[in-house]
Order: C-alpha cells, then structure tokens, then sequence
C-alpha cells in the first residue's frame, strides 16, 4: 500500500478549506463564475485569479481588525506587493488595507489550488494562483481531497488523503480510449500505467470494463458540461499524481496515522481509577486568579525584554545581521568580565544568575570568599546526581555524602532534623533523586532567601557591575581595533583629563579588587597609571599596604560570618579593598607594562560610567527595598553615601596591625583622581592596602548595616546604619550639604569621641558654605564624592572599633572633610590643608585631585542621568518579578 | 478506594460508575477553574503599548537536505543546528555560514526527530526506525562509528530532547509514550504513560532543576509530567486537534501549544486552564511548531501553509507574517541566546531569521 492510502485521520485544515470554498461558490455572495469568453473560444464556469483574491481580502478584512501592525517578510517580494488594476483601484479604496491581507489572500488561494480546490483551466503545470485575470475553475467535490474512497477496490471506508490505484487505472485507461490529440497520455503516466497494469493484472477486466463504462456515458453529456468534467478530473490527477519532481500539497506524512477508532478505546479499571485519582488531585490544586496569572505573563515580558534581541536589539550587533560575533564573545558561556546587562540579569532571580556559568562562577566565588559556599556546591552536588549516568549514582552518592552530609563532613551542610531523616531514607533507596528533598531545602531557604540577596547587595555585584560596563568597548580593542577604541576614552579622559582620571580611579578601583585578589598582572597594570602629579607619601603607603596584602584575606574571613551584621561588613569589605587596590596602583606604578596603559584606557570610560555603575546597580536592589525594607537600605547607600561617622583613619599609627587612616584616606584621593599617584611605589604602600583593607570592611558595614540592621546589628553599626540612612535620605533630596555635614555630627558623637566631632563639624561647615555656592553644578558630582567620601568615613569608625586609637579620629574626621571639600571646590583645598594638618598624605591627594574632580564634573551629569534612565525599568521588574 | 471497590462490584458496572464519576470530576475541575477567570487578556492588553517589532529578515538559507526536513536543533554554542530529513540524512551546519559541517545516514527515512545534547559533543536522531540513536560528535573521525542506540520504542520517535544534560535522553513516540532514558547504558529510567494516542511533541521545564516536561498529542491534550515520579502533573484539553508543538514559557509558569485547528493556546500552569490563543479565520492551516522569544512577548509559529508567524503574546495580535518557504514549516526553533529563528521546512531548506 502507498503512503497515501493508509486510512488516517482527515486534519482540520480539509474541513475548513471546504467550508470556505463552498462560501466562494455560493451564487451571490461567492466569486463571480461565468462563462469567460477568450479569443472565439467559450470558456465555460471560470473565474478570474484577481476576483478570487478580492474575495479573500473582503472576507477576511472582516476579522482583520486588530491587525494593523502586521507585516511581512519574505525571502522576495512576492506577487502581493503589485497588484494590477482592478484590484489597486479597491486599494485604493481602502487605504489601511494591510499588505499581510493581500500576501495572505494569495497564499491561501495558493494553496487552496495545491489541494485542488480549483485548478487554471488553461496551465495544469503549475497550480498556482496568479493575481491577474488568467481563469480557473472549482473543482467538483467529488474530487475534492481526503474523500472516503469510492471504489470497491478499496479495503477501507476511512477518509484517504488520496485516489487509490484502481481508480487511477481506470482513468488513465479511459484517456487511453479516447482522442489521442487530447486525452494523450503523458511520458510519466503511460510509465505508470504500465506499472499498474503488472501489478493489477488480477483486476485489470473491472479496470477495463469501467473505462469503458465510463467513456460511454461521458459521450452522451452535453459539451460544455463535458469540457468541464473533463477538466476537472485531469486536475483531480494532476494533484493526487503530480508528475515526477513536482511537489504535491497532498504528500502525507507516514505519521501520524491519526485514523482514530470511531469509538475510544474501553478503558481499563486501573485506568480510570488513576484517572479519578488525577481528577481528584487537580481538584485540589491552588490555583492564581487568570488576573495574577496574566500580570506575571505581562511583567515578564517587560522585565526580560532589554534581554530579547528581537525587542531591544543586541548591543554591540546582532551576529546574524551584522555577520561579527563579538556578540557571542562577549556573552560566551564563562568570561573573564560579564557585561553590565548580563549582570544585571543576574539580579532579577537566583534561577538567572544560576543559569548562567558565569553567574554560578562568580556567585560561587562570592560564597567561597563567605564561607559559606558548601550550600552552593552541596547544590550543584545534588543537580549532578539526579542527572547522571545510572552507573554513577552509588559512587556520586556516597562522595556526597562523605562531603556534605556525614557528621563532622569536610563541608557539612546545615539541614534541619526532619531533612536529615528524609536524606538518610534517600541514602537509602540509593536512587538519583534521593537528595532532592535536602537540596530543595538548601536552595529554597538557605541560597535563595539568604545567599542571593547578599550577593546582589554585595560590592562583590557592584563591581561586577561597574567593570561590565565598557566590556564593549574593552573586547572591541581587543579584538578588533586594538589601539584605535582604545584611544577612544583616553581621548575624553585626556581632554578632560583628570575628569577622566578620577571615574577611571574609581572603576580602577573595583578592577583592582579583583586584580588583588587574583591576577598580579592587573595589579601591575592598574598601578601603572598614567603619570600623575608624584605623591612621595602616598607612595609610601601603598607600599606598606602591599607588604600588608597577606593580613588581607584574614580580614575578611573574620568578617565573613553568618551573623547578619557581620555579613554586612563583609559586603562593605570589597569596597574597601578596592579602595586599597586603588591606591596600590597609584602606588605601583613602576612597573611600566604596556598592558598597564591599556588597562588604563579601558578603565577610563568606566570613570564616566562609575556613578551611573553604582547607581545603576542599586537601583535594583533600591526597588527591592521597597519591597523589602530589608534590602532598601544597603541599595541606597551606595550610590550616595552618607557621610557618617567618620572616625579618623589617617592618624592611625603604622604600630596598628592594620594601619588603616593614613592608607584609607590617601586610597580614597586617589580614587577619585586616580591619577594624583604616579607610580611611584613606596616601600610603605603594601601596608596601606592591608588597612584599607580593614576599612574596606568597614565600609561594608555601612552599606551593609542598614540593610541588615533591622535584624539585630551592634550598637555601633546601628547607629552607622541609621545615620547612612539619614544621609541617604538628605542627599537624596538634594538637601543642604549642612545638614549633611549635621548628620555626621551625629555620627561621632555616637562613638563618643566628641573631638573629633568639632573638628569636624568646622570643617563640614566649611565645606557645606563652598559646595552651597557650587552645588548646582557639582550637585551631580557631589554624589559620588559623597559616596566615597561616606565610605571614608564608615571605614574610620570602625577603625575604632578594631582598637585603633580613638585620639586618631579626631583628626582622621578632618581629613575627610579635606578630601570631600577637596572634591567639591578647589578653593576648599587651602582650608582643608589647615584643617587637617595631620593629614599630610590627604592634602597631597587632594590637590592632584581638584582639577581631576573638576573635569570629571563635566562628565558625570549626564551619566548620572542616563545610568538611572536605563535602569529604572529593570528596577522595577526586580520588584515584581523577584519578590511578588 | 476506587480499585477496592472494582473488585466487588461486576466489572461493567464499575466501568460506568467510574465513568460517571470521571465526567463529574471533570465537570468540577471545569467550574472551578472559571472560578478565577477573572480577567480576559484583552483588558489586560489593553494597557500595553504594541511592541515595534524587530525587522525581521532573512538572514541564511541552509541548502543540503534532498528532501524535507522534518526537525532541527540548535547546539548551545548558538551558531551550530543539526537537522533530519525524510531521506534519513541528519546534517550539522554551521548555520553563521550556511555550510554543512558533517552528514550522519540513518537506518530509516522520516528521521523526525533530533537533538543536540547541552554540551554539544552529542545528537541524538530517530523517527520511523522506532530508536533513538547517539552520536557523539567533533571528534575526528566520523559521527557515525561510535553511535549508540538509547531508547526503543514500540512505534516512531516524534520527538527527543537532552534534560539539561547529556546522560539522559527523552523521548515521545507514537507509542503514545514518553520515557526518559539513561544514554549510558540504554536503560529505561521512566516510562510516562498517560496519552491515549501518538505523543508529537516534547519541551523541558526552563527551570535550572528541570522537574517538569510538557508533552503534546493526537489525543488533543497537552499533558505536563513530574520526571521524579512518572505521573502527569497538569493536563490541558481544550484543543480540537492533534497537538504538534509545546513549548514552556520562558518563566516556567505557563505552556505554548501549537495545534493542528491552527491555534496556539497559551495554558498558565499557575491558574491551571487556558488564559489565551493566537489564532485567526485566516489561517487554515495547522501548527507544527511553536516558539517564545527570550521575553515571552512574541509567540512564533509555523504552518503548514508554508509560513510562519509572529504574534505578541500579550495583545495577541499578529505581526508579521515570515515567508518563503515552499513548503510547511516543520519545525521552528529560536536560537539559544533569541539572536536568530531557524525555521526548518518540507521544502528540504532551512531558513535563520533575524
């Protein structure tokens, strides 16, 4: 049996098609079918191809009504797109007449004559529809496909998709009783009337005598009716038979067969009773409002849509229209620095950050630097269980559990009592999925409510953030344009240079981060700054804090603690390793590599980008806030830091383990103009990174603390918290720098060091007095400044708290000012120099700074401004999507 | 319960009763799902701004197939798809330049399903050979000499997909069965029985645990299974023909169906019932396949009148119209990262659009 005789269920489409098609016949409302006359010949039952689609557009313009967008693409413009006259003249008509209605038109009636609905009296060749005045003609029904076969030949009653061969026998056998000028056969069906006369050789006398039947009784029709009969069914078999190359609509599918039983199969007992069961079941299932349910479909959409190539278009281009894959360089699997968007990504959900390796890789690290990464890895553990090869299941099983579950485990997870059961009733059955149950606990309570949120509030995110921001431009010299791009940033950097200097100062600073932690190689090229004004003292600092790097690491392990305070700090520790890494590199800057230079440009950028970096990635979590109180506080600070407390860092003896004043503030100076240091590297330097290191975990706590001091922060950070919180809010409202500089106040008087709170307070009066003058212009400015002036001063307090001297903070308090004054106004400077006299190094810094600061004004505005616009929407999809 | 009873009662009476008790069950789920059918779409849409769609173009056409193509897969690096045709040839392109990178021959024609594995080292091929068979790929010498037959069915293979990993395979088959299957060893990890007819497509859950798959079938329901235990979680049965494609969500929480009366319906998991279909009088035609951009806001599908649409998912409004093919679109797949459609047709062609 050929394909096409295998009884199989008739699709929709058929019943349709004759539904409509009979719609097109109907003698008043149908296509106009007459007699055509053609030169002196009588074309008898036609229509025209334009009527036909006239038809179409008219009948379907019904429903055409919420589509006016649509439109269409194609490989050519197909014949749609010129239509002839009488049918431009009804364009016309109606002018909003979309193109898709006249592509579609013709496209169903093409296909209508694919099926052999109606077929072109005058070209059996090509059953196609032209939209021109060429004639066709309906085809009987009784021709029509999917037609329950009509010979007794055939075994079945089922609808087939085609003739069967008997009733192709006989037609080609008539044609041969007929005149040969017009009923000739074709090369290809006397092939294939010759093949069936070999194999129904048994039934070939019924074929025979049919025929003949047949021819008779047609001789006796009248001639019109005889022309059309015989049209017809040569066009029956020019479907059902195409000719050789010729592809057919009616080519079915071996599968599915989809000739259903008339009855349903009598279903079993135990069948129906699962059935019940699943009935049962469903009904109980907890169901959304369709409201709920189409929100979430609707604020997906708009939270994922910056994601969607096909809605925002994909920064830098889309391989497959611009044929350069930089695109999928920059979003390969894992890289070395995602880019911005994809890290946002990340904070929408966990499941986004998970999902990809990147995201896995660095959250892990993140973790691992917490340690408390054992949740993470006992999570993969169990991801990888479920999916692997049977084989392994025993062995994997039993290394988890070595690892992660047996008491006293190298990396004992924390589950509760009732997991633990079901994990040793797991254990037991020995099966893949044995480990779900506590994996599901580990994820769903321990990673996702507590590990991700810190890691989308940690500086950790932050700078990962702030360093995708120039991926494009970074791979784009890399890749393509080596010197060229990067000449780009450095060009605006130079032109307005120190501008430039300071935003790249402060994404140096993130980068150096990582550059400490990691790669030596960074290290060296961030110090490697262009050359700035020399600062011997910085110089020395630096040096120290290199030699310090090792104390480093122990710092942030102690940090590093379940305790929701701790971890706040631990968060703020990253934004003061930068700092240090900054005024590392500022320090080191003997080592000249070439690399450094280039680093140095690609980070340039970044400065402009810095604000709106911090900014940007707040954002999100600022929604969240909002959401949750919990996660308000940390977003806000860090785009303005508050200036709190600022207990005196620099004063700090080199005695202290962790000298952090002298370092933190020169660091801090430095980040803002990164260029003050040439690279000069004092022996002092490596010392003053290990303090700011210190103080880099401070200012983690005041980012942090505010988030987590709803739960139960230490006095002391509270009050941190609470005043980062105010001076949030005044910033925020871009209220006076005074009363700024009042909340500060406050911030030493807490830590009961009352000397240094009037130095202070002079020199924040002082400071407030100029900025007033120059706010509106530096308003914009000021923000960062704040910022970082804020994470100075968080960083001092804790100083403090560490056992640093507390006579230091007087004047540490002072040298912060400097440095924020600094940044404000130029003219400040003097008087910061004799405010804070001890601070040697933090004039230095400073003076370098003030033309930098300036330039970087002019650029960060606008900065500032974009970085918000952009994010505002993906702000707000975190809000719905991650914690509704 | 019910199967106690069963062995009291005659069995013809059981038979009924339960019956009965099926249809009213039904009718209650029924009714408590209009329950919350609170809002239709269109008020919803009502609020939205249309999308500008993206110019969508033709950007390659993939030439190589003697005869129609009938599935296709694209490899996670996103440039590589592999395709299988009626004539038993499966090919891997590099699709970014149109070129045939290595030709597989199979036992049997009408290989109607494939897939590329995550790591994409590995496809999988089969269709009317009733197997599914694994070749590893990439290596030196040809793909054919270390192939490896996982899973058998009792009828065609409809569709196979990787679950998010390269040890386990899935499979839905004529049989009316899915079954995942331990590629390693060829071992039945677990039979999903519950369609009453031919299974035509497959979609794994996008969630990172990979729970849940979704599958369509000539029995005019969609069905969403629970991999751990075997059994169907959620059944959607409002369509009036075969279901040939499924696809989830992007988010997870909701299926795309693709049915051959031409419409797709979009089933929340959540509210458990149909909350919107994108069709239109126009199309005649069945659906073979559906696809989501990265957002969820276009629904793709393609018909068997030789195009292939795009619809905004949440207007459900159509807006554009992609054509060229000479044949039905088969099979309709968004590349990994949503730069690129591939649409793979019975005109023996490929087309990437972007």
């Amino acid at each position: 049996m050929e394909l096409a005789d295998v009884p199989r269920h008739r699709p929709l489409a058929f019943d349709k098609m004759e539904s409509l098609i009979k719609e097109m016949q109907d003698p008043e409302t149908g296509v106009p079918v007459r007699s055509q006359k053609l030169f002196l010949t009588v074309i008898p039952s036609a229509f025209m191809g334009y009527d036909l689609v006239e038809w179409l557009m008219e009948r379907f313009n019904l429903d055409e009504t919420s589509n006016g967008e649509c439109q269409v693409v194609g490989a050519s413009q197909g014949p749609w797109s010129r239509r002839r006259n009488p049918v431009d003249s009804s364009y016309n008509e109606k002018p909003r007449l979309p193109q898709v209605l006249i592509f579609e038109a013709i496209n169903l009636a093409n296909q209508l004559c694919q099926y052999g609905y109606f077929f072109p009296v005058n070209d059996l060749k090509n059953l196609v529809l032209k939209d021109d005045s060429s004639l066709y003609r309906f085809q009987s029904p009784y021709y029509w496909p999917w037609q329950p076969s009509r010979v007794s030949g055939s075994s079945s009653n089922a609808p087939t998709l085609g003739p069967d061969n008997v009733e192709y026998a006989i037609y080609l056998v008539k044609r041969t009783l007929r005149n040969k000028q017009r009923h000739g056969l074709e090369e290809y069906e006397q092939e294939a009337l010759a093949n069936l006369k070999k194999n129904l050789s048994a039934k070939w006398d019924f074929i025979t005598m049919q025929a003949e039947e047949q021819v008779r009784l047609a001789k006796e029709r009248k001639k019109g009716d005889k022309i059309v009969s015989d049209s017809q069914e040569r066009a029956y078999w020019r479907v059902a038979r195409p000719p050789p190359g010729v592809s057919s609509g009616l080519e079915p599918c071996p599968v599915p067969v989809r000739s259903r039983p008339h009855k349903p199969k009598k279903r079993t007992i135990h069948q129906l009773t699962r059935e019940i069961e699943y009935l049962k079941t469903s009904l109980d299932r907890t169901r959304v409002k369709t409201s709920i349910a189409l929100d979430a479909l609707v604020a997906y959409a708009e939270t994922f849509a910056p994601y969607d190539p096909w809605l925002t278009p994909p920064q830098p281009s889309n391989p497959w229209v611009s044929d350069d894959t930089l695109f999928w360089q920059i979003n390969s699997p894992l890289v070395e620095i995602p880019s911005e968007k994809r890290v946002q990504r990340w904070a929408l959900s966990i499941e986004e950050l998970i999902s990809d390796p990147t995201g896995l890789q660095e959250f892990t690290s993140f973790l691992r630097k917490e340690y408390s990464h054992e949740n993470i890895r006992f999570w993969l553990a169990v991801m990888d269980l479920r999916r692997s090869s049977t084989k392994q299941i025993p062995k994997k099983l039993e290394e988890i559990y070595e690892e992660f579950l047996k008491p006293g485990a190298p990396c004992e997870i924390n589950i509760d009592g009732a997991t633990a059961e079901r994990v040793a009733e797991g254990l037991r059955s020995g099966s893949r999925y044995a480990l779900d149950h506590a994996a599901d606990h580990v994820y769903g309570l321990l990673l996702k409510k507590d590990c991700y949120p810190r890691f989308i509030r940690s500086d950790h995110f932050q700078r990962l953030l702030t360093e995708g921001k120039n991926v494009h431009q970074k791979k784009a010299k890399f890749f393509n344009f080596g010197g060229q791009v990067r000449k780009k940033p450095g060009s605006t950097s130079g032109t307005s240079g120190t501008a430039a200097g300071t935003g790249a100062g402060l994404a140096r600073r993130r980068g150096s981060d990582r550059s400490l932690s990691g790669s030596a190689h960074e290290l060296a090229v961030c110090a490697v700054q262009p050359p700035r004004p020399p600062d011997p003292p910085a110089h020395s600092h630096s040096q120290s804090n290199l030699t310090d790097i090792p104390f480093r690491d122990p710092l942030e392990d102690d940090t590093a603690d379940v305790l929701p305070w701790e971890s706040s700090s631990r968060e703020g520790a990253y934004g003061g390793r930068r700092r240090q890494d900054s005024a590392a590199d500022s320090g080191s800057s003997s080592s000249d590599v070439s690399g450094a230079v280039c680093e140095r440009t690609r980070r340039l950028p970044q400065q402009s980008t810095l604000d709106g970096g911090l900014r940007g990635a707040p954002p999100p979590l600022r929604r969240l806030s909002a959401v949750e109180p919990r996660h308000l506080a940390p977003l806000a600070s860090p785009p303005h830091s508050p200036r709190p407390p600022r207990p005196a860092p620099r004063p700090l003896p080199p005695v202290h383990p962790h000298p952090t004043p002298t370092i933190s503030v020169s660091s801090a100076p430095d980040d803002e103009s990164a260029d003050s240091p040439p690279g000069t590297c004092s022996p002092e330097e490596p010392r003053s990174i290990a303090q700011s290191d210190e103080p880099s975990s401070v200012f983690a706590s005041a980012d942090a603390t505010p988030t987590d001091s709803a739960r139960a922060p230490p006095p002391l950070h509270e009050g941190c918290s609470s005043l980062v919180e105010i001076g949030n809010e005044m910033i925020a409202s871009e209220e006076h720098p005074s009363a700024v500089a009042s909340v500060v106040l406050g911030g030493p008087s807490i830590e009961s060091c009352e000397d240094s709170t009037t130095s202070r307070a002079i020199s924040d009066s002082k400071e407030s007095d100029r900025t007033k003058s120059s706010e509106d212009e530096t308003s914009s400015v000021r923000k960062p400044i704040t910022q970082e002036a804020s994470a100075i001063d968080v960083v001092m307090e804790q100083n403090p708290v560490e056992g640093a001297a507390e006579p230091m903070r007087a004047v540490a308090p002072l040298a912060v000012c400097e440095d924020t004054a600094v940044e404000e106004e130029p003219p400040s400077r003097a008087s910061d120099r004799t405010a804070s006299s001890p601070s040697d190094i933090v004039k230095r810094d400073s003076k370098p700074d003030l033309g930098e600061r300036k330039l970087r004004n002019d650029i960060c505005p606008w900065e500032d401004e974009n970085s918000c616009e952009s994010d505002a929407p993906f702000v707000k999809t975190y809000a719905t999507l991650g914690y509704l | 319960m019910a199967a106690d009873t069963a062995v009291s009662a005659s069995p013809e009476e059981t038979l009924e009763s339960l019956l009965r008790e099926v249809e009213a069950l039904k009718q209650k789920l029924e009714e408590e799902r209009q329950k919350l059918n609170d809002v239709s779409l269109s008020s919803i849409a009502e609020k939205l701004e249309p999308i500008t769609f993206p110019n969508l173009k033709l950007r390659r056409v993939l030439k190589g197939h003697q005869a129609k193509v009938l599935c296709s897969d694209w490899c996670p690096d996103k440039r590589h798809i592999v395709s299988s045709s009626q004539d038993g040839k499966v090919i891997i392109w590099d699709a970014f330049n149109a070129t045939k990178e290595s030709t597989i021959s199979m036992p049997s024609t009408w290989v109607m399903a494939c897939a590329y594995a995550p790591s994409g080292t590995l496809i999988a091929a089969g269709g009317l050979d009733n197997k599914v068979t694994v070749f590893p790929i990439g290596g030196d010498e040809e793909p054919g000499v270390r192939k490896r037959t996982v899973a058998t069915h009792t009828s065609y293979i409809s569709a196979c997909l990787f679950p998010n990993t390269d040890r386990q395979l899935l499979t839905g088959s004529g049989d009316g069965t899915c079954a995942l299957w331990d590629v390693e060893s060829g071992q039945l990890l677990q039979s999903f029985q519950g369609h009453a007819a031919d299974v035509m497509c497959l979609d794994l859950a996008p969630s990172e645990m990979g729970d849940t798959f979704a599958s369509g079938s000539c029995d005019r329901s969609a069905l969403v299974w629970d991999m751990r235990t075997g059994q169907p979680v959620q059944a959607f049965d409002t369509h009036l023909s075969d279901v040939n494609g499924v696809k989830y969500h992007p988010s997870g929480d909701s299926i795309l169906t693709g049915c051959d009366d031409s419409v797709c319906r979009l089933f929340d998991l959540r509210a458990d019932r149909e909350v919107a279909r994108y069709g239109k009088d126009s199309i005649l035609f069945g659906v073979n396949s559906v696809e989501w951009s990265v957002s969820g806001r276009l629904v793709f599908a393609g018909y068997s009148d030789y195009t292939a649409g795009a619809w905004d998912a949440v207007r459900a409004a159509r807006l554009c119209v992609l054509c060229g093919h000479e044949h039905r679109v088969a099979r309709l797949q968004r590349s990994p990262d949503g730069t690129a459609l591939a649409t793979a047709s019975w005109d023996a062609t490929i087309r990437i659009w972007a």
